[in-house]
């Protein structure tokens, strides 16, 4: 199953994991599952090794079960586990929590609720400084733990220590949860997805960090993410998870440049950068504006002072007919606040939205008129779809709230919607339990349609969804465009899927408009050193065979 | 008090748990407004229920009463109203009742003609004391049973104790109690069984009091640990090789205490409540089994001085559940100035 | 972080039956509808030579002090204790579910001055209240009902207004008014059929907490006149013969125990107390 590219004639590894199963018996109604099956992993001194995979493919039961952290009700088991210690020889290990600390540190997904609120920072060091070194005095373990907050880039860390982890930011908390995994002084560090969806210049630091640390004090890193282009850009070797099975491993250029197995190939495939790209608008004649915002603002909270929050602030720009805009930004710029006024869920304190050129009269009939030009396709597909009503009622839904057509005609159009995204037409009987999350979105996608709207507004319509699925769901949307003349408003995260479907970019920072430019432009010259940090958090996938920008561009 | 203990149900209280905001001055402030309203809240709802409606029971009472002393005249019974004020109209008694209940004048006791703060003098002290048991018994076995249940979700230990608090809090409180004094008194004559008085006579009836309020709480303070246990910290704990038994007592309960903390607020009302039956199935004399006769007599100031009682202790404990949140929870204490960065 | 996979859904796993609650509930169910099929003996029959007998082949509970068969005075009694708890839930239920339904959907001022008002009735326990209730309308299986049922409304509607919120918040039902559905119809087609199930768990939930406190205020004297083998009344009477016939107090409360066991199991098996499907 694995394709070694190169030989071992380096060191012993500094891990070596044989034959790990991991399965859950059957319980009550549920029929047992394998989450791990022969899964065998070497990890080799002083080096980074990723562990790649969609979601189930049991990467990060992995990483639990080499601590011996999975749930009671998994039974799992090993051929070998061999472990090198400080001098160098290999022991084997029985009992994975042997490894816990001292020889394994374990740095988190979500920095969120990782340290014990009711504790100090001062507190969380001394707990572990007594386990592993049996030092009681506070002082003695003040200064130390202050020494290891400066390591890790933690500044006034005599300050950090007095505090708690609720008064702390999301990078600090990250940063000290490194620095508390390295306090045992393992050897080995395990670090679960981390890249979240998020705050992706907090994370590239992080990830900064952890080579920063690894290179120093020369650890080895096992790196899990569901993200590939993470896994190239910091890995040297790569192992490929499906199904709960390594599918292919070996240095990473090598997986990367020379994919061998055929699940590989396709995750490297439907990356959203193989997307043709979106032809830059043409600045002679632009198509009309459908959308315009101008001056667009709301805050929430008191009305002055501390715990105002100012999500939108003077935000404008002009939809073009037949184009997409994408939103981009950091988590709390004001993304969420824009599609929600721009939907009109809610109002704003200042500012106009326009359609065609028209304010939006006050009234009920006006509301309607214009819930049937602007739709909204929502991140969580199955959340959007009432699970009692079937696939065809619901994508009919908007028909009937409008009172248009009869029954038997909504019904045609409903099957007609379905055809459209590529559902079948036996779908629109169906309840959205037996559907996955890509027909879901799809279905989503078919309701918003229903009205015949000018402006589509997608709020992270991919992000849930796995990567191939998203690849698929992606292309949809663009032929959809092209083909209806549908206007975009994407609201992403993922600046990849941003570059593949964008005409034009509008980065959104602290509520307010940061920088707005068609979508190349922006990516290869960005004005704002806001934009230009968000770009560089992005890691970027460079597999060798991928056309060259250029090329790509004169396709069009 | 058994409302909580529906699983999954959430506690009363929970929807008053917000972060202080601006400053703590200005939290505790609203903290004692909302004591103020509740209580005026209770006296205007047990005014109306005593007072207002019109099939008067007053008259039915001063009847009875007066039928000892020159029978039941219509004259004799408007001079009776006059005396105690009842002839005035409604709005005009709600305030000069409240008047006087803010200056400690508890009006005269319809049955005994006794002052009612004498009456409920009386009563207070067997009261108290109860309480004080079944307060004392509840909250250390509550922590010791929940805390038993939850060191291993899961396990065997959990799934026998887990259904303990549902099973008890299905004992209806009456005969739980009868069932006490069945066993205890009459079978093994450990206990005395009725009016026993001191250490010995307060044993059963604090015990009978203690074990449904008991139920509830543990019943939430395991559901309280068992998702502590999920929170992430916990794992990471686990991860970096520390002992069990540490990180549970010192991380997992600590956390999972505070939402307990709030319940013992209503824990303290279900107790005072609960003597109104324990002490009648223990004939004991207190301010419950006043308060149950009370209300067959239809003697309002009375019941309306138990009322106000009642609801000013419980919203006094309260008070004092909100004003230590902030001691216990570092979150709560917002500093001026906001997070720093 | 991603959490949907490609493949459908695994149908939803079942929980157990709960057969024992069932058919306790059935049993007493019947008691309460046709005492007579399962205890022929007459409840109210009186015979003094059979007076404060153990429990027996003849008398499967024994007798009281007047010679009635404490058996068949259970099983009749079935009807007044149901059928008081029964109207204490339906009082319960269309109150807290109009108050639930308007503040959880409607939401804004109203639903923060609904939650105020229950708040404060919160900070009093039930009992109290429906002590006050009893001492406004007097005492009697009616009134009973009444009190106890209106004692139960402040905590039962925060419940079901738990519950509309949850079921609100789901991004469907926004969506609905995204479209433009009106909001009579969201509420009818959208949040009302996901509601039925979970009110219908807490409602054998809140049933069982009412037949405790019927049966204690029942037990306190508050509730129907004597002869009536009300279960409440039969402990109270059960009291004067405490110690030498203990059968009088204790199987009444057994089978009382039982019905509120069986029905806290039947709402938990509803679902009851988690979040549903939806």
């Amino acid at each position: 199953m694995s394709t070694e590219t190169s030989t071992e004639t380096a060191p012993r590894p500094l891990l070596r994991l044989d034959g790990l199963h991991v399965s859950y018996p059957a319980a009550r109604g549920r029929a047992g599952t394998a989450a791990v099956e022969d899964l065998s992993v070497e990890v080799p001194r002083g080096s980074t090794t990723a562990i790649v995979g969609e979601s189930g493919s049991g990467k990060s039961t992995t990483l639990h079960a080499l601590l011996g952290l999975l749930p009671r009700a998994a039974r799992a088991g090993h051929r070998r586990l061999e472990f090198c210690d400080r001098d160098g020889e290999p022991r084997t290990v029985d009992d994975p929590r042997a490894l816990r600390g001292r020889r394994v540190g374990l740095i988190p997904q979500d920095p969120g609720r990782a340290l014990d609120p009711l504790v100090r920072i001062d507190g969380h060091f001394r707990e572990l400084h007594r386990h592993f070194s049996g030092i009681k005095g506070r002082e003695e373990s003040r200064r130390r733990a202050a020494a290891a907050l400066e390591s890790v880039g933690v500044d006034r860390p005599a300050l950090r220590l007095r505090q708690y982890p609720h008064e702390l930011s999301g990078g600090l908390r990250q940063r000290i949860l490194i620095a508390l995994a390295l306090a045992g002084e393992p050897r080995l560090l395990l670090a679960d997805e981390p890249t979240s969806d998020l705050d992706a210049t907090v994370q590239r630091r992080v990830l900064d960090l952890l080579d920063r640390i690894r290179a120093e004090r020369g650890l080895s890193t096992l790196l899990v993410t569901h993200d590939i282009a993470v896994a190239a850009e910091r890995a040297d070797r790569l192992l490929v998870m499906r199904a709960g099975r390594v599918v292919e491993s070996g240095p990473t250029a090598a997986v990367l440049g020379d994919p061998q197995h055929p699940y590989t190939r396709r995750l490297l495939e439907s990356v959203p950068g193989r997307l043709p790209a979106r032809p830059a608008p043409d600045p002679a004649a632009p198509p009309p504006v459908v959308l315009e915002a101008r001056g667009l603002s709301r805050s929430f909270g008191p009305a002055r002072g501390a715990g105002r929050i100012d999500a939108v602030q003077d935000v404008g720009f002009r939809l073009h007919r037949g184009r997409t805009l994408a939103v981009v930004g950091e988590s709390g710029a004001g993304k969420s606040t824009l599609l929600r006024l721009l939907t009109r869920l809610e109002r704003p304190d200042r500012g106009t939205v326009l359609l065609d050129g028209e304010q939006i009269g006050p009234g009920r009939a006006a509301a309607a008129a214009f819930t049937r030009r602007v739709q909204l396709v929502y991140q969580n597909p199955a959340g959007s779809l009432n699970p009692s009503l079937p696939i065809g009622r619901a994508v009919a839904e908007p028909l009937e709230a409008h009172r248009i057509g009869t029954a038997a005609s909504r019904a045609r159009r409903a099957r007609d919607l379905l055809e459209q995204v590529g559902l079948p037409a036996d779908a629109a009987d169906r309840l959205p339990s037996r559907l996955s999350g890509g027909q879901l979105q799809r279905a989503a996608i078919a309701r918003a349609l229903a009205l015949e709207p000018d402006v589509v507004v997608l709020d992270e319509p991919v992000s849930a969804l796995d990567q191939a699925v998203q690849f698929a769901l992606l292309r949809l949307l663009t032929e959809l465009q092209d083909r209806l003349g549908l206007a975009y408003l994407l609201v992403s995260h993922d600046l990849g899927v941003v570059r593949a479907v964008a005409h034009e970019v509008l980065v959104l920072h602290r509520g307010r408009a940061e920088e707005h430019a068609p979508t190349e432009e922006l990516f290869t010259d960005p004005k704002s050193p806001h934009t230009r940090a968000l770009l560089e958090a992005v890691p970027a996938l460079r597999i060798p065979p991928t056309p060259t920008l250029s090329e790509r561009t004169t396709h069009q | 008090m058994a409302e909580a203990l529906t699983p999954g149900r959430p506690g009363p209280a929970p929807a008053r748990r917000a972060a202080p905001g601006r400053s703590l001055a200005a939290y505790l402030l609203r903290r004692c407004g909302y004591f103020a309203v509740v209580v005026l809240a209770v006296y205007t709802l047990s005014f109306l229920l005593l007072y207002a409606l019109p099939s008067d029971p007053v008259a039915l009472m001063l009847e009875r009463r007066s039928s000892g002393a020159g029978g039941s005249s219509p004259e004799r019974l408007e001079a009776l109203r006059a005396q105690y004020g009842l002839d005035r109209p409604l709005p005009e008694r709600y305030a000069e009742t409240l008047g006087r209940l803010l200056t400690g004048d508890l009006g005269t006791s319809f049955q005994s003609g006794r002052p009612v703060p004498e009456v409920l003098a009386a009563a207070a002290p067997s009261t108290i004391a109860l309480a004080a048991a079944a307060l004392a018994i509840a909250l250390p076995l509550s922590a010791a049973l929940a805390l038993a249940t939850s060191w291993r979700p899961g396990g065997r230990l959990h799934r026998i104790l887990v259904n303990v608090p549902a099973l008890i809090a299905g004992i209806p409180a009456f005969w739980l109690g009868l069932l006490l004094l069945q066993v205890f008194s009459f079978q093994l004559r450990w206990a005395p069984s009725t009016g026993g008085t001191g250490a010995s006579g307060l044993a059963l009836p604090a015990l009978a009091l203690a074990l449904p309020v008991t139920a509830v709480l543990t019943a939430v303070l395991v559901r309280s640990l068992d998702e502590v246990q999920r929170a992430g910290f916990v794992e990471l704990l686990r991860a970096r090789g520390l002992p069990w038994h540490r990180i549970y007592l010192h991380h997992v309960a600590r956390n999972a205490l505070l939402p307990f903390v709030t319940l013992v607020g209503l824990t303290v009302g279900g107790v005072l409540v609960g003597t109104v039956i324990t002490e009648t199935v223990f004939a004991r004399a207190g301010l419950g089994r006043l308060l149950a006769s009370a209300v067959q007599t239809q003697d309002a100031p009375v019941v309306l001085a138990i009322a106000m009682l009642a609801a000013v202790v419980f919203a006094a404990a309260n008070l004092a559940v909100d004003l230590l949140y902030p001691v216990l929870d570092p979150r709560l204490r917002r500093r001026q100035g906001g997070k720093h960065p | 972080m991603t959490t949907t996979t490609s493949t459908p859904a695994r149908p939803r796993r079942r929980t157990a039956v709960p057969w024992t609650a069932a058919a306790v509930l059935a049993l007493i169910g019947l008691a309460a509808l046709a005492p007579g099929l399962i205890a022929p003996a007459d409840p109210f029959a009186e015979d003094i030579t059979a007076r404060l007998l153990p429990p027996s082949a003849a008398h499967l509970f024994g007798t009281d002090e007047l010679g009635r068969d404490l058996f068949s005075r259970v099983v009749h009694g079935a009807r007044t204790s149901l059928a008081t708890a029964l109207l204490a839930l339906a009082f319960a239920l269309a109150l807290s579910l109009l108050i639930g339904l308007l503040a959880g959907y409607l939401g804004g001022p109203l639903d923060r001055a609904l939650m105020a008002a229950v708040d404060v009735l919160l900070a009093l326990p039930s009992l109290l209240i429906s002590l006050l209730i009893v001492f406004a309308l007097g005492t009697g299986p009616v009134e009973l009902a009444i009190a106890v049922g209106l004692a139960s409304v402040p905590a039962f509607a925060r419940v079901t207004r738990a519950e509309v919120l949850r079921i609100s918040s789901q991004p469907f039902v926004e969506a609905a008014r995204g479209y433009g559905l009106a909001r009579h119809r969201i509420l009818l087609r959208h949040v009302l059929p996901h509601a039925r199930g979970p009110i219908t768990a807490l409602s054998a939930l809140e049933l069982a907490t009412i037949v405790l406190s019927v049966s204690a205020l029942s037990f306190l004297g508050y509730g129907t006149r004597p002869p009536d083998p009300e279960w409440g009344n039969l402990i109270a009477e059960g009291r004067a013969h405490f110690a030498t016939a203990w059968w009088l107090t204790a199987l009444p409360g057994v089978v009382l125990v039982c019905l509120v066991l069986a029905l806290h199991r039947v709402g938990r098996a509803l679902g009851g107390g988690k979040a549903g499907p939806v």
